[in-house]
């Protein structure tokens, strides 16, 4: 079925500066799984899934969301796009002038149809999700970086995207609050049918959300298997990684 | 020298195409009135102080040095002229320019430069909303406002500093001196001065606006486009300004 496909990348190649970042990434996200992608730091992850939503533009190939290619759409073009995929940056990137509770209201007040009152209900259903209730006026720079994560994720889901795009949800927090943030993006993707796409160095995380997992190794996808696959994967780039075993260490 | 050359047009072309761009978007998406009355305060209300202390202290110097030496050509009555000239036409609106270069320019840069770095730019893309509509176009009516508004009060702290420098201070006949003002500088004199402002109000604006947003990551990088937007801001006022004298005086004398 063709269009069970929600996201795909076709060809899509990438330079920035003096370093070939992506050369020919292909990739097929089916609608409502969630799909980890993982690779070695510095490797372009963040890079894909900027371009999927048009905050770059790739050198060369197609990138389709729901069979539109959304490569040659303008900034005006590529609203209705960005309306409908979240995403949480590996940084969080609050809006530094604006509290907690601004962040989050901020992606509802731009929709500019919905009331003040029901913008007020859905922050604090966000914010207790994550477990934020009680920090609302509180400004970006008074939180923890995991503090930070969890405002910023509550962001991207906010407005009920179609399809999230988590980069790094889990690194730097501690392993129950990166537990619940699991099953929060589990239990988003349940209640929703969101496609997730999520970058993760932590492969305990990327076992228990994954339905697939995609490596991204020297700008191409090396492989895209199931969790049991890769993780009992022979290959010995696969092993490597998800063992975290580095290249002077003894091979499998 | 061809490096040189080419990063200045490179520079100039990007400046343009902001500029364009964000006038574009004024016009044409509805303004963010939050966001404008916001930076309306930062710009105009908190600069206040720093400008009207130009304008007494210009204006005082200026009308010193001037009756010194006028005083001894036996021309006291033409220091009242010159002075409220020069103040009008140049010290005010340049002085104050260099001082919003300085205060807000780099600020504004600054504060933008961190948003790219910290991919709240980005994000506001992501959330669909139009940077140039949202941070952009704010500031730079901001400043194209406040800057005249500035420059007209520098002005007239300058001209009043004139006076008690002349008058009390140095014995100028004070009645001579006010009616020799009045009889040589015209309404003209102030809105050749007040035009220079709006238009030194954009060059600050889009020079601090493109160095923010062109901002690579790293806080070098932050620091360094806060003090480019300040002296290449400044340095662009001085040299428009010698055009801008040049053309206001052909079309308007
Ligand atoms: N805006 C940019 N300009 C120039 N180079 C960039 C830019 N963004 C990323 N890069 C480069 O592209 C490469 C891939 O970066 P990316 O952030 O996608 O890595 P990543 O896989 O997300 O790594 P990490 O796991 O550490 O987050 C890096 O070498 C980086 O230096
Ligand atoms: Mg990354």
């Amino acid at each position: 079925m063709p269009d069970d496909i929600a996201i795909r990348y076709a060809g899509v190649e990438k330079r920035l500066g003096r370093q070939q970042v992506l050369r020919g990434v292909d990739l097929e996200i089916r609608r409502g799984e969630c799909l980890v992608v993982i690779g070695r730091s510095g490797g372009g992850k963040s890079v894909l899934l900027k371009h999927l939503i048009g905050l770059m533009k790739p050198d060369a190939g197609r990138i389709e969301v729901d069979g539109q290619d959304v490569v040659p759409l303008s900034e005006v073009q590529l609203v209705p796009i960005r309306k409908k995929i979240g995403i949480v940056f590996q940084g969080g990137a609050l809006f530094d002038s604006l509290d907690v509770e601004a962040n989050l209201a901020f992606p509802l007040r731009e929709e500019k149809s919905i009331p003040e009152a029901e913008i007020a209900d859905r922050v604090r259903d966000a914010l207790d999700a994550v477990g934020m209730l009680g920090h609302e006026k509180k400004m970006p720079g008074e939180l923890s970086g995991g503090m930070k994560k969890r405002v910023a994720l509550a962001r991207a889901i906010i407005r009920r995207p179609e399809a999230v795009l988590y980069d790094e949800p889990t690194t730097g927090l501690d392993p129950i609050m990166a537990d619940s943030i699991d099953q929060l993006i589990v239990r988003t993707r349940e209640r929703y049918g969101v496609t997730s796409v999520v970058v993760t160095h932590d492969m305990h995380s990327a076992y228990t959300i994954a339905h697939r997992i995609a490596m991204l190794h020297e700008g191409r996808i090396y492989t895209v298997d199931t969790v049991d696959r890769i993780r009992n994967s022979s290959d010995p780039v696969i092993h490597r990684f998800v063992n975290g075993i580095s290249s002077e260490g003894p091979s499998p | 020298m061809g490096r040189g050359t080419l990063n200045l047009i490179r520079e100039l072309g990007e400046l343009t195409l902001l500029g364009v761009e964000t006038v574009r978007c004024i016009f044409t998406r509805p303004l963010r009135w939050n966001q404008t009355i916001q930076q309306f305060y930062f710009v105009g209300v908190r600069s206040l102080l720093v400008v009207l202390v130009t304008g007494l202290f210009t204006g005082a110097v200026f009308t010193a040095q001037t009756q010194f030496h006028f005083h001894r050509l036996q021309m006291d009555s033409a220091t009242g002229i010159v002075a409220t000239l020069a103040m009008c036409r140049e010290l005010g609106p340049v002085l104050s320019a260099l001082m919003i270069a300085g205060r807000v320019g780099s600020s504004m840069a600054a504060e933008l430069a961190t948003m790219k770095t910290t991919e709240q730019i980005d994000a506001l893309r992501a959330l669909a909303v139009y940077p140039i509509e949202y941070l952009i176009a704010p500031r730079f009516v901001a400043l194209t406002v406040s800057m005249p508004l500035l420059t007209g009060m520098a002005i007239g702290c300058g001209t009043m500093a004139g006076y008690l420098v002349a008058v009390p201070l140095m014995g100028v006949d004070g009645t001579y001196y006010w009616q020799h003002i009045a009889d040589n500088v015209a309404a003209q004199d102030i809105f050749v001065g007040l035009i220079k402002a709006l238009f030194f109000g954009v060059i600050i604006a889009t020079v601090a606006c493109e160095k923010g947003l062109l901002a690579e990551s790293g806080a070098e990088s932050v620091g360094r486009a806060t003090t480019d937007a300040a002296v290449n801001g400044s340095i662009a006022v001085l040299i428009s300004n010698f055009f801008f004298t040049l053309v206001l005086n052909a079309l308007l004398g």
